[in-house]
């Protein structure tokens, strides 16, 4: 597991966060993430679309940059691994929130602007 | 509640998507309001047998975690498990329940020990009183709950529940008043006919909600271990 305050905590928050800002399903897992004290891989999977191959290698990427934290294996009263954000995540996504939001209405327009290519 | 919470909880506009998807999620499976229909109903059987009605005090206590195992075996290998932030849409449930059989279980017992004596006169006038007025009572209380499930999750089903909670314990509480209509009693038929008509209600759309969760969330996933 990453120490919480590892290496996003020793980075620039700058850099962490255009990274983070570059990759769709990185800051669509980091917002579900946000919102909630404890999630469950499950749930990640239902609500993201990603397959589970997928979910787990961003999961492990984005835990590795120290944003979030995975539980070794399921809990004894879970079905999946818990899935949280650190406390660095965490603080870097609360101290970004309007950068953050601005690359979700950009990414849901450019994905809008895609479904109405798609359907024409 | 610290700085950082307080932060954590005014959120952009763009992010009320993913808030909105957990505070559904916990609802989602309609196994809060099948759980409620059947307190309701059980309060309302329990309203005509006295001080039996103090029975529903115990459920409170064992209805939380009742509702944690259900979802724990039926919803999490469907569809996950998550814990908002902040707010809990499933905790109305033993609030809703622990209010309603506080307020509406022990008044008259409050009532008695006010007046001195169950056999007292002015024991009996007020006891009339308070029957004619529990349905506005419970109304609102049964409707501020499901508001705040309306609110936070925006499922137009607990708006309408909220109306009708609110209008049917007014009109059972003005007809009762007036001693006209089918309502005409004695004791607590009003509480009983606005809970049985809330509980049926609640109940219907707890399994109608289930049924569309089964069909959303197949089973094709549940027991496969993600470690």
């Amino acid at each position: 597991m990453p120490d919480p305050a590892g290496p996003v905590a020793s980075r620039g928050a700058a850099a962490d966060l255009r990274h983070v800002l570059g990759k769709p399903a990185w800051l669509e897992i980091l917002m579900h993430l946000y919102v909630a004290e404890k999630v469950d891989c499950m749930y990640l999977l239902r609500q993201t679309a990603l397959d589970e191959a997928s979910l787990f290698a961003q999961l492990k990427e984005l835990a590795t940059a120290g944003y979030v934290e995975i539980a070794s294996s399921a809990g004894h009263d879970r079905m999946s691994p818990g899935v949280r954000l650190t406390t660095a995540g965490r603080r870097e996504m609360d101290e970004n929130q309007p950068a953050v939001a601005d690359a979700l209405a950009s990414l849901e327009s450019r994905r809008s602007r895609a479904a109405q290519g798609g359907a024409a | 509640m610290s700085d950082g919470e307080v932060q954590r909880l005014t959120l952009q506009p763009e992010f009320r998507k993913f808030q909105l998807a957990a505070y559904r999620h916990t609802v989602a499976d309609g196994f809060l309001e099948i759980m409620l229909g059947g307190f309701l109903l059980l309060f309302a059987a329990l309203s005509l047998a006295g001080p039996l009605v103090l029975l529903v005090c115990i459920l409170p206590i064992t209805s939380s975690r009742a509702l944690r195992s259900l979802q724990r075996r039926f919803v999490e290998p469907r569809a996950g498990y998550i814990e908002p932030l902040g707010d809990k849409p499933g905790k109305v449930l033993p609030g809703i329940e622990l209010y309603t059989a506080l307020v509406i279980g022990t008044a008259p017992g409050f009532l008695m020990l006010a007046c001195g004596s169950a056999s007292s006169p002015r024991y009996q006038g007020l006891l009339d009183y308070l029957h004619q007025g529990e349905p506005i009572v419970a109304g609102i209380m049964i409707g501020s709950a499901l508001w705040y499930l309306a609110r936070r999750t925006e499922f137009m089903r607990f708006s309408v529940l909220t109306a009708v909670a609110v209008t049917a314990g007014a009109l059972l509480t003005v007809t009762g008043a007036l001693k006209v209509g089918l309502i005409i009693g004695p004791g607590q038929r009003n509480l009983f006919v606005l809970l049985g008509l809330l509980g049926v209600l609640v109940l219907a759309s707890g399994a109608v909600a289930a049924l569309r969760f089964r069909r959303q969330y197949p089973i094709a996933l549940a027991g496969r271990n993600h470690a």
